[in-house]
């Protein structure tokens, strides 16, 4: 029965012991900067290859590539620059002809920032894709980030990339595929590229569109040709194309 | 220690007891008067009513005081809404509720309170009220009223006196303005219909009970930058559907409602006027002076094909202007193997320079090509300066206004005779439709929103029957359309045009 008493005090010690107050420790691992997951899948990883074209933008001579960066440490009451490094290994692209470092950095009081790189419409993208890679580098002001989200690669053309369902989906909307039909459908849509939801949802923001709406873009498109073909309208002071509209061929373009 | 505790037990239990003593108190107590409310159970629809109806309710209630002292507050609100709700309404604070609908259809819970003010004591009582829509089939004159904004107005049957007025505004928070046209569809692949305003710029679509569905920009897939609709058709199957606006035809690629209508055809053309019958399409292009067919499969306005036969130039008829391009016949008709022989659209044009009227006459084959059978000119008197014209649905007669006197034009014998004249002058005439037994036309006062509908019965001779007016409307404002609403889906094929 005494030791049971004793036991009960000596429990009743420890327990105070847990109700010590523990000390908050703060991040002490320096201010660090990586690119940003651009995707809400948190268990997705990291995707460095990003593209663009320069087909289908009409005069368009320049493009600023915005990368965005994530901050990891403390925010600043200052403008923080970003240190932005070639990887010249894997990029074909020169600096200054092909492509240039913009502005890169951690706003005031932000946790997030950017790294611009500018893009440059050349005659040699018509046939060539180029390619930068950009490191994220240490600096005075920030040290490395999550190992894995340092790099990412741009590639960027000047052709147009036929989409992947064009003979098996697309083709009952829009007919033969050609360049030349190609960029007409997004210079008259006003739009980059143009999938079909095969299989997915529709997803007008990332261009991908169901067979109804195929099949609206199909009309308008047939019916603007016509009338572009026919003088009934003119063309639009950016449109970059020559009517009677003829495809690489020399073949007449049409929408069935 | 046994002994201290049923010691202890039996003190708390006489303690216990206490709590059991009734406090008598000494305050001053007043009676209280009773108010009580009878009257049905809570159910939604233990009142109907249509719109513009006056709903009407005689509570039953009690109180043992002064009953002239009571206060009485009625209340409509959805049955969904919060008490913090600032839909709910104050509608009345008579001791009965004498109350005329302007809400939209739907359940609605009328809400009476009974407060007693020397005691502030509050009675409710709940009742449920069911407003059911009114014009569900009739006559939708679209007006504007004096102080120039529009609404509709319905004529229930027009051998009765009923007008339900104010349909739009009573189931709608904005004002109708620059309206140009009604159109109803009701087809089999939509039988609930639905009821299309055009406007100057812009339009609507209303539910059956008038209430707004969606506006004009979503007619089309691709929004046209002028939205300036002046046809909407649709056959009564549903499958060939066609909108006119700006001068350019769109068709739909499905079928379902409400429609939605594609890029517009191409083609060098500004259609006027457009004769639609089913899956035919025949269009005035007012910029070039010539009839064109549209080709829903090519998505293109098309010539069409000159014949040997033609009797005029299909694709240019000179300096003048089309005022109306009709059959006569029914509005459902559609040329086929059957009726080809008798299908004959006819356009009616001034010559801009002359002002003379010309009636160009296409024929079909029996392969349904089609060619120019006939040009006329017009002579009959009046015939040119007429306000408002609306082809038969039965007989080769083109019904049309002059001044204060309907007229009635033979196509065939190129003869005019007046059939009515109304005894006022101040008038004019800005609307004639028929069904092929009866003549509907509007009638407004000069210089004044103020206008009337009549409707005369036709005889075999397309002359009005009695020489009089079957039935009078008055009191719309300014009549614009009128355009007859059906509440089931028109297969008879006999309708209004």
């Amino acid at each position: 029965m005494k030791i049971f008493k004793l036991l009960i005090l000596l429990l009743a010690v420890v327990s105070l012991g847990a109700c010590k107050k523990e000390e908050v420790g703060f991040y002490e691992g320096g201010d660090r900067v990586h690119f940003k997951k651009l995707t809400t899948n948190t268990n997705a990883s990291y995707n460095e290859n990003r593209a663009y074209t320069f087909a289908g933008k009409g005069s368009l001579m320049t493009y600023d590539f915005v990368l965005p960066v994530n901050l990891m440490g403390r925010v600043a009451a200052t403008d923080r620059p970003i240190q932005v490094e070639v990887d010249k290994e894997k990029t074909n692209a020169i600096e200054g002809v092909d492509f240039k470092i913009g502005p890169a950095m951690i706003p005031a009081n932000a946790n997030e920032g950017y790294i611009t790189i500018t893009l440059l419409n050349t005659e040699a993208l018509e046939t060539v894709v180029k390619t930068v890679r950009v490191k994220v580098a240490e600096s005075a002001d920030f040290k490395l980030g999550i190992a894995s989200q340092l790099y990412t690669t741009i590639s960027f053309y000047n052709f147009m990339v036929k989409p992947v369902d064009w003979e098996t989906r697309m083709r009952i909307y829009f007919g033969d595929y050609s360049k030349v039909k190609h960029e007409f459908i997004l210079f008259q849509l006003g739009i980059p590229e143009i999938n079909i939801a095969n299989g997915v949802p529709e997803d007008k923001d990332n261009h991908i569109y169901s067979g109804s709406t195929l099949a609206y873009f199909q009309l308008r498109l047939r019916s603007k040709l016509d009338d572009l073909n026919n003088k009934v309208i003119a063309p639009a002071p950016s449109d970059p194309f020559t009517y009677p509209l003829k495809d690489e061929k020399g073949n007449t373009v049409v929408f069935p | 220690m046994k002994l201290l505790k049923q010691y202890g037990f039996y003190i708390m239990l006489i303690l216990l007891q206490f709590s059991c003593y009734k406090d008598k108190g000494n305050y001053d107590i007043t009676p209280v008067d009773k108010i009580s409310i009878g009257g049905p159970a809570y159910n939604q629809e233990n009142f109907q009513v249509q719109q513009q109806d006056t709903l009407k309710i005689d509570p039953v209630y009690t109180f043992t005081g002064d009953s002239t002292k009571l206060k009485f507050k009625w209340y409509i609100m959805r049955p969904t809404v919060r008490p913090t709700d600032t839909t709910i309404r104050l509608i009345s604070t008579e001791p009965t509720l004498r109350y005329k609908v302007q809400n939209p259809t739907g359940g609605y819970t009328v809400q009476l309170s009974i407060e007693d003010p020397s005691t502030e004591i509050v009675r409710s009582r709940t009742y449920g009220v069911s407003v059911r829509l009114r014009g569900a089939q009739g006559f939708m004159v679209l007006n504007t009223k004096v102080d120039n904004s529009q609404d509709i107005d319905v004529i229930i049957d027009n051998t009765k006196p009923d007008i339900y007025f104010g349909l739009f505004s009573s189931n709608n928070t904005f004002k109708l303005t620059d309206a140009t046209k009604l159109t109803h569809l009701i087809p089999l692949t939509n039988p609930t219909g639905l009821v299309y305003v055009m406007r100057k710029n812009g339009g609507y679509t209303l539910r059956p009970n008038f209430e707004l569905l969606q506006s004009a920009e979503y007619w089309f897939f691709d929004a046209p930058e002028k939205i300036q609709p002046t046809r909407i058709y649709q056959d009564a199957f549903g499958m060939n559907n066609y909108m006119l606006n700006n001068g350019k035809i769109h068709s739909t690629r499905a079928n379902n409602a409400p429609l939605i209508f594609t890029y517009h055809a191409s083609g060098d053309y500004a259609a006027s006027h457009a004769l639609l019958m089913s899956t035919y399409a025949f269009l005035f292009d007012a910029k070039n002076k010539q009839f064109l067919r549209y080709n829903k499969a090519a998505g293109r306005v098309m010539s069409i094909i000159k014949n040997p036969e033609d009797k005029f130039d299909i694709s240019n008829i000179g300096d003048r202007s089309v005022f109306l391009f009709d059959h006569t016949m029914q509005p459902s008709t559609a040329p086929s193997a059957a009726n080809f022989a008798q299908v004959k659209p006819i356009a009616y044009a001034k010559d801009n320079v002359t002002k003379r009227v010309y009636a160009y006459k296409i024929g079909f084959f029996r392969s349904l090509a089609t060619y120019a059978e006939s040009v006329t000119e017009v002579t009959a008197p009046s015939f040119a300066e007429g306000t408002v014209y609306v082809n038969s649905s039965r007989s080769p007669l083109t019904y049309y206004a002059h001044k204060n006197s309907l007229y009635v034009y033979d196509i065939q014998n190129n003869a005019v005779r007046e059939i009515y004249k109304f005894p006022r002058t101040d008038i004019s005439i800005d609307l004639l439709k028929t069904n092929g037994d009866q003549l509907l036309v509007g009638v407004n006062t000069l210089g004044k929103n103020e206008g009337e509908v009549y409707f005369f019965r036709l005889n075999a001779a397309g002359s009005i029957a009695n020489d009089t007016y079957l039935s009078k409307y008055a009191g719309f404002g300014k009549v614009v359309d009128v355009e007859y609403k059906y509440n089931t889906v028109n297969m008879s094929g006999v309708a209004w045009k």
